[in-house]
């Protein structure tokens, strides 16, 4: 302890400290940190308050607001303490300000001068605590008032001051890159500081301004490897060291500015070799350090032009990585792997155990790596099994954020590697059904391209199979509950488009379903204005078919309750609806073409097609059109509103109606000839619903010429929104791939569709414990990346499983799976530990009721590593004797224990609740930890015990609530 | 006549198709805007600190990014709920809101730093250890307990290791030497405000 250790606080401080140490829920802890707020409110403002007591107060600010609560009716005070003498009052100033204040708020400008004031100061402690708050406070704006100072102090005799500088520029450097430009000089320069650590802090700036422009710092290449050498030669003072590493932090950053530095470089990375084999030699791999530093080298390595000896020694230590029972190494190697696999693609292969491993592995964050890997592995042929992983674990989370991501991943792989369209919309079948709402849009409209257009060969027959089984597995989904809002868009989109196609439904079938989309999602427009589209669709069919249409009453009562709805997109489709229901079948044909998505209307914006309607009102007597930038003087040549059709002109396409024109009008005036701008005095017209019905129905003809015209333009026009967009090659020829390497031919898969579905799904359990299983999953995976498959025998074996039948995998998997699914809990059981609440009330009934016996505690210790030694080297004491046995035992009693225990508490409760207040039993429990921390404690008992003591004279007694305050984090 | 045949050209089928396309384009168009928003972030090398007891219990909470009170709170609930339930056999790494947060736990302490994704997980879990090793070298023998009544001056001995979210010393020694240079010169101050604070602890008892 010390004169260091000391709680050199008030008691009003410390019981605070010991009020909210034992607040028992969140909300008594804000009321106890309410109530202190508002002490502190009052008392900051008195007048005189002595230097240290506002000193204080400040601490206790810092302290509320670490909480989380406002503190900002005192940051003021802390500016001002900046302002004082007394390097002790303003060292706490300048604390708390940089924990206040972020780099944009008010106060700052009032810290400036202060800042300037202090960085002159002759006391280098004072510039150090200056240089602090600058990295932190100071803004783009304020950047020059304390610039020059900041340069001159990289010339500080104390390297402490250089340091600081440094790294106070490079954030400079960061918060705006051209404030420091003319200085970087001077970050050359420190790169040959006589101290290390000044040295070490120049590398931060350096590789900013490396990663930012590469090829200006090539001269360094030299002096990097150099230094880098001395480092590994341990040339810098022994106390750089750490854990018998030399300097091993500074070794990282080297290694990280090498990477950039002989990235695409030759001569740049021939430098480098020779010392990067010399630290992937020297290098201890036993350590948690000496690992990072091989890590950063592999990194290295994977960026710099290749050498085939270090990648050698890379491989070799990703290796290791995975083989090691540390999941912190399996995690690194498989980033190892990733990176690695970009320089050499084949280096994965012997590695797919393991890999399927890391897959399978329970803890979270090892299989996010290696998804990311696979991602970064996945081919045409492998492309089916990933997949529908990825989409197993996303069904399985419920991270918004990383659903979202892996969800848009399925996607990409499935877009790029689809080995065929069946396949594609099955998957984005799935990815829809359970995320989609999280992915982007744009999926959902590549999803109905692809359905409306097909492979785009010239096989019509597939594409309508493709969509009838789109169709049919749309159907069988819409009985689901609670689909995404983008999904049913899309459902009710091909329902529209294709419901009817093949005949097989029929179409009061279709829009029976689709009226119950709408109606089951009243409150969303937008899958309301799809369904009801996609019923005028197959009406629209139905009527061009030449059968009759009847209004399903359900539909008739979604069209009334439409036409009312206060959007009027709504509104305007369900009129258009009815405007549609009242035209003929050859009409209908014309406007709404049987699976014409995919072809383009071409918008003729020359309006040339009502030439001769023109013509004719000119011949009547209409007055000829001007265009707009000839009209200045004319105004009033027709009454027609035109500001919506200027707007329509410069958009190409009108999406809205136009309101209807009133007939007597449209035969005085030419049609298309918008005039007068702005100042018109007629106002509006308005259209009226029910006269467009009128209007359609007699249209019937007129439309009629107009959209054949339209349609004539369709042939010969370039696709703007077609293929082209979406990734061409891929369909075509990875099909064949399919073909060739799983053997299934491809009509058999698309009828077998579900079939086959469920054994894929079957066979992405978890099958840890069976290596055959393992060895499949590995050639699915890995045997397409293989440049040589036929050295695989198991990946050659799994073919022609699969050639054979993919039906006879299914009674193993399900043994399989059966057989996982009862080892599971047994596997599960021992990691688990109880929750932390009832813990920390079990345990002082423990240790009341069983003296100096804290299982739970030995338990824990067993857990951390660093106690395990302690303990057991304590074994000669006595007292810890029967805690050590448990400690032994724990492993295969903790079942029994944890029962126990939670037995025990909700008995115990109340009368702990009593007692904890009471002195006798405070004391009992701070003296038994103190027995059992000084014991813990090897190298220093003393320590511990004068804590307690002190801990005891001042009334703190956290130990109640949490009896590891007094351990030793390191043990 | 435009304006009849208009109103059909709605009714196109693939219509539909196109006008939310381009709402997939302004989706992209978004996306884009709040990638250059994080990306203003990734320049740092650690984002924060925090120090978390296994009850949920803050310790010690530092931001070189900006946060508000209120992400802040958000974040250390959030990250809270995923370290303190994970297993002891587990990764020391989490990914989270696509940045990772590298964790240890002490005793009964999580220390815990979050930084960007290309960083080397097994260096800041170092750094970590690093800077308890200091802690525990300046404290002797380090506790909870110490952090909790001494929270400053853990807070000043961070600064000493981290500036600017980048580790600025890696030398234990030299660490110490400046938080003893400081603590040495304050010492007589120091001593008179004990003996002030506790004649004030006294009359307010």
């Amino acid at each position: 302890m010390g004169s260091q250790g000391g709680w050199g606080q008030s008691k009003e401080f410390l019981d605070l400290v010991k009020s909210i140490g034992e607040a028992r829920s969140k909300a008594e802890e804000d009321r106890i940190v309410l109530n202190e707020i508002e002490m502190l409110k009052r008392r900051i403002n008195e007048p005189d308050i002595p230097k240290k007591k506002m000193k204080e107060y400040i601490i206790r600010l810092v302290y509320v607001e670490m909480l989380g609560h406002d503190a900002s009716f005192g940051y003021i005070h802390a500016v001002k303490m900046t302002h004082d003498d007394s390097l002790l009052l303003k060292r706490t100033g300048y604390l708390a300000v940089t924990l206040f204040l972020n780099e944009d708020h008010d106060l700052i400008i009032l810290i400036v001068n202060t800042i300037q004031k202090d960085l002159k100061s002759d006391n280098y402690l004072v510039v150090c605590a200056a240089l602090t708050a600058v990295c932190k406070l100071i803004n783009e704006e304020t950047i020059p008032a304390v610039l020059p100072q900041v340069v001159e102090l990289l010339g500080h005799q104390k390297e402490a001051v250089r340091k600081k500088a440094i790294m106070a520029l490079h954030r400079f450097y960061q918060r705006s890159p051209s404030s420091v430009t003319h200085l970087i000089s001077n970050f050359r320069k420190r790169l040959c500081d006589n101290d290390p650590g000044v040295m070490g802090a120049t590398l931060c700036p350096l590789f900013d301004l490396i990663s930012a422009d590469v090829d200006s710092y090539k001269d360094l290449v030299t002096s990097f490897v150099s230094i880098l050498k001395q480092v590994a030669e341990r040339r810098l003072p022994k106390s750089y060291d750490y854990h018998q590493m030399p300097a091993p932090f500074i070794q990282i950053r080297l290694l990280k500015i090498l990477a950039l530095l002989g990235s695409g470089d030759k001569q740049a990375s021939e430098h480098m070799y020779t010392v990067l084999g010399d630290i992937f030699r020297k290098c201890d791999s036993s350590s948690n350090i000496g690992n990072a530093v091989l890590y950063e080298c592999i990194c290295c390595v994977s960026s710099i032009h290749p050498s085939p000896k270090l990648l050698d020694s890379a491989a070799e230590v990703t290796s290791r990585f995975l083989k090691s029972d540390n999941h912190n190494l399996k995690y690194l190697g498989i980033d190892a792997l990733r990176r690695l696999m970009k320089v050499n693609p084949d280096i994965a292969e012997e590695h797919q155990l393991a890999v399927i491993d890391c897959l399978e592995d329970p803890d979270d964050t090892l299989k996010r790596k290696t998804f990311e890997l696979l991602f970064k592995m996945t081919k045409s042929t492998n492309v089916e099994v990933i997949v529908d992983r990825m989409i197993d674990y996303m069904i399985s989370i419920n991270d918004n954020h990383y659903k979202t991501e892996i969800a848009s991943r399925c996607v990409e792989l499935a877009e790029q590697f689809a080995p065929s369209n069946h396949w594609f919309i099955q998957t984005m079948n799935k990815v829809f059904e359970h995320a989609g709402d999280l992915v982007n849009v744009k999926v959902a409209h590549n999803l109905m391209r692809l359905i409306a257009e097909g492979f785009g060969d010239d096989d019509e027959g597939t594409d309508n199979q493709l969509r009838s089984s789109a169709v049919e597995s749309y159907l069988r989904i819409l009985s689901e509950p609670k689909l995404p809002s983008m999904f049913l868009q899309v459902i009710c989109w091909v329902l529209g488009e294709y419901g009817t196609a093949d005949g097989k439904f029929s179409a009061s079938y279709i829009t029976g379903k689709l009226c119950d989309v709408a109606e089951a999602h009243p409150s969303d427009d937008i899958v309301k204005a799809y369904a009801v589209t996609a019923i005028m669709k197959i009406c629209a069919f139905e009527i061009a078919a030449g059968r009759k249409v009847e209004l399903l009453p359900e539909c008739q009562s979604l069209i009334d309750e439409l036409s009312a709805s206060h959007s009027t997109d709504l509104q305007q489709r369900a009129y258009e609806l009815q405007a549609v229901l009242g035209l003929d079948g050859h009409a209908v044909e014309s406007i709404m073409p049987a699976d014409a998505s995919c072809e383009d209307i071409e918008v003729d914006k020359s309006l040339s097609f009502l030439n001769s309607y023109v013509q004719q009102s000119l011949e009547k007597g209409a007055q000829p059109y001007i265009p707009e930038n000839e009209r200045s003087g004319i105004l009033n040549i027709s009454n027609f509103r035109n500001q919506d059709q200027h707007e329509s002109s410069a958009h190409g396409l009108r999406f809205e109606a136009y309101e209807l024109p009133k007939p007597s009008i449209t035969l005085r005036t030419p049609a298309p000839a918008p005039a007068v701008s702005s100042t018109e005095l007629v106002p509006i017209s308005e259209p009226t619903y029910p006269k467009e019905t009128n209007q359609a129905a007699k249209l019937s003809t007129v439309t009629d010429t107009g959209a054949t015209e339209l349609k004539l333009r369709l042939e010969g026009v370039q696709k703007k929104w077609g293929k082209p967009t979406y990734s061409t090659p891929v369909p075509s020829t990875s099909s064949s791939n399919l073909k060739t390497t799983n053997g299934v031919n491809q009509l058999g898969q698309a009828t077998l569709s579900s079939h086959s579905r469920d054994v894929s799904y079957d066979s992405k359990r978890p099958q840890a414990e069976i290596s055959p299983e393992k060895q499949k999953l590995a050639a699915s995976l890995f045997g397409g990346s293989s440049s040589k498959p036929d050295k695989k025998p198991q990946s050659t074996s799994h073919k022609t499983s699969r050639l054979g039948n993919p039906a006879s995998e299914k009674p193993q998997v399900a043994t399989a799976s059966a057989a996982t699914t009862e080892l599971a809990p047994q596997k599960t059981a021992p990691v688990q530990t109880p929750p932390p609440d009832l813990l920390d009330l079990g345990e002082p009934t423990v240790g009341d009721t069983i003296p100096s016996i804290d299982p739970f505690k030995q338990l824990e210790g067993l857990l951390g590593p660093p106690d395990v030694s302690s303990s057991t080297n304590s074994g000669t004491v006595s007292v810890t004797q029967p805690p050590d046995l448990m400690a032994l035992y724990g492993d295969s009693s903790l079942s029994g224990v944890s029962s126990s225990i939670s037995n025990l508490v909700p008995t115990n409760l109340d009368s702990m609740n009593l007692v904890s207040s009471s002195s006798s039993a405070a004391d009992h429990g701070g003296s038994k930890v103190a027995l059992s921390a000084s014991l813990k404690k090897g190298p220093n008992p003393q320590d511990s015990l004068e804590k307690d003591s002190l801990a005891r004279q001042l009334g703190v007694t956290p130990s109640i609530q949490n009896p590891n305050l007094f351990r030793d984090l390191l043990g | 006549m435009v304006n009849e045949t208009h109103p059909f050209l709605f009714l196109h089928s693939s219509t539909n198709l196109k006008t939310t396309v381009k709402l997939g384009f302004c989706s992209d168009f978004f996306l884009f805007f709040i990638f250059c928003k994080l990306k203003g972030l990734e320049e740092l090398g650690i984002h924060f600190v925090l120090l978390i007891s296994r009850q949920g219990k803050v310790r010690l909470t530092k931001w070189y990014s900006p946060y508000s009170q209120k992400e802040r709170t958000k974040v250390i609930r959030e990250l809270s709920g995923v370290i303190l339930t994970r297993g002891p056999k587990l990764c020391n790494f989490v990914e989270w809101r696509g940045h990772k947060v590298v964790y240890k736990r002490y005793a009964s302490l999580y220390f815990c730093m979050c930084i960007d994704q290309d960083d080397n997980e097994l260096e800041i879990l170092e750094i970590i250890h690093h800077f308890v090793e200091i802690l525990d070298r300046y404290f002797g023998s380090v506790c909870e307990l110490d952090l909790i009544f001494n929270f400053h001056k853990a807070y000043y001995i961070l600064d000493e290791i981290l500036i600017a979210g980048e580790l600025q010393e890696s030398s234990k020694k030299t660490v110490a030497r400046l938080i003893a240079a400081q603590d040495s010169l304050v010492e007589t101050a120091k001593e008179q405000a004990s003996s002030l604070s506790n004649m004030i602890a006294h009359a307010t008892k």
